[in-house]
């Protein structure tokens, strides 16, 4: 094989992109050829840079408001749109991706009907352990700190219990949870206001300067909601081990949607917003 | 106290899982998304922001301009999340969404590169004996990170998925809409052309050295 040939086809070699064929009369050529083992060397090191490259790092509450910021984009949109309700935005695309629903849609039995059956939800306990498989416990963990829990609730007895935490400890629970309530229920409350000033400055010709200051201190605000739900969740991990906590981070977010689901039903959200028409 | 049920995985080691496994976690958590689920939805954006801004960021090296856009693909893959039939993996339709939301963006702003340095390469001192080693080193990423930003758009998205996303050519050509044979061809040839390039303006600084 000739030295021209080779160097065309490197890079598909250290790809192990070729034919058996090419792939030995290219390793053979390498071994008698200074000129061409050097390029290969050469091409192999610039491989290895090219992969070390690092990047930049978003902000630093990114990844922690990521599901936040998109719901909120997808709540903003749905305003602006002259739309009701986000649950009622999202029932208009279920609409969309299931034509036979959309079809029966004939009559409001239908509408009544099929959401409710096409959406029962399963058994708490047991879709909660499915989507744990999913849910590592570091995830648990971010989670947890974006969740609202209602600790002073039935269901969130009934969870501990079957966790196996006694009485005396949901007592202690609750106090490690009233330490730090009213402060985090505060900065979530600033976060939203902030949230929704950004967003009108964006809309604002001349909002650049307010629009800096007010996502410099959404940052920092962030940053404090970071560190205050971080010491809760080491302290409720701490109590009840990470595993557990990661099953209650679940199971509470499990239940709180299906207890939406019951009593709603998308049936009759739908219904709602006919009458609101 | 527990059942063991819950898989002691973080979102990376789950990228390594098998294919097949993953993709059926990915359409059931879409079958979650679509049935209104909001936790399957924090989910699917949990398991794939950190790749998804991978590669966003290094098509842009923006950092501000790569958050936006990796907000509006999730937003896309919401609003879109009933068109997925499951074909084809969820990473090649999300990069797809990503790709498409890159060029609405280039078509729509004028693009304002930042002339980024990572603080990582910066802060390491290296003894002494390695500082100018180091310094090469530092230059030649830079070097090489500003040559692929110069790749014609076709052959940069098809060695940023390949390189950092390491998805198969077969893939990539899901992901870019192009015959395999041309994803390959645009790969070595940016691979070739890159090659050439950084050894031309190496030895271009070594002569002024």
């Amino acid at each position: 094989m000739q030295c021209c040939k080779v160097k065309k086809l490197l890079s598909a070699y250290v790809n192990h992109d070729l034919g058996a064929h090419e792939t030995s009369g290219i390793r053979t050529h390498l071994q008698s050829c200074d000129d061409c083992s050097n390029e290969h060397a050469s091409l192999v090191r610039m491989l290895d840079t090219m992969k070390m490259i690092p990047i930049p790092e978003p902000a630093p509450s990114f990844w922690g408001m990521l599901p936040d910021r998109v719901r909120y984009l997808l709540e903003e949109r749905h305003i602006i749109t002259g739309e009701h309700s986000v649950r009622g935005w999202f029932i208009r695309y279920m609409e969309q991706w299931r034509p036979l629903l959309l079809g029966a849609a004939l009559t409001s039995v239908v509408f009544l009907v099929i959401p409710v059956v096409t959406n029962t939800p399963d058994a708490p306990e047991s879709e909660a352990s499915h989507l744990s498989t999913l849910l590592g416990d570091r995830e648990a963990s971010v989670r947890f700190g974006y969740m609202d829990i209602d600790w002073q609730s039935k269901e969130m007895e009934d969870i501990l219990s079957r966790l196996g935490v006694n009485h005396k400890s949901i007592t202690e629970l609750k106090t490690i949870r009233s330490e730090t309530a009213d402060h985090s229920v505060k900065l979530l409350k600033q976060k939203k206001e902030l949230l929704r000033n950004i967003h009108s400055y964006q809309l604002e010709t001349n909002g650049r300067g307010n629009f800096d200051e007010a996502m410099a201190e959404l940052g920092r605000t962030e940053q404090k909601l970071l560190q205050l739900k971080s010491e809760e969740a080491k302290k409720v991990a701490e109590f009840l081990g990470e595993k557990d906590m990661g099953r209650l981070v679940v199971e509470w977010d499990v239940l709180l949607r299906n207890k939406k689901l019951n009593q709603n039903g998308l049936g009759g959200v739908q219904k709602q917003e006919k009458g609101e028409k | 106290m527990h059942n063991g049920n819950i898989k002691l995985k973080g979102s990376d080691e789950r990228l390594n899982s098998s294919d097949k496994g993953h993709h059926s976690d990915d359409l059931m958590l879409l079958e979650k998304i679509r049935k209104g689920d909001s936790l399957a939805f924090e989910l699917l954006i949990r398991r794939y922001e950190k790749p998804l801004y991978d590669f966003v960021v290094r098509s842009l090296w923006d950092t501000d301009m790569a958050e936006d856009i990796v907000q509006e693909t999730f937003v896309k893959v919401f609003l879109k999340s009933n068109q997925f039939k499951g074909e084809a993996k969820f990473k090649t339709w999300l990069f797809q969404i990503a790709i498409n939301q890159v060029r609405n963006l280039y078509r729509s702003k004028k693009r304002n590169p930042v002339n980024f340095i990572p603080d990582a390469d910066i802060d390491a001192v290296p003894d002494l004996q390695t500082v100018t080693g180091e310094f090469l080193n530092v230059e030649k990423k830079q070097l090489m990170r500003q040559l692929i930003e110069q790749l014609p758009d076709k052959q940069k998205n098809v060695l940023l998925l390949r390189v950092y996303q390491e998805l198969k050519f077969e893939e990539i050509a899901e992901v870019v809409g192009s015959p395999v044979g041309t994803v390959k061809a645009n790969y070595h040839h940016a691979i070739n052309s890159l090659h050439v390039r950084m050894q031309k303006r190496q030895s271009e600084s070594h002569a002024v050295l």
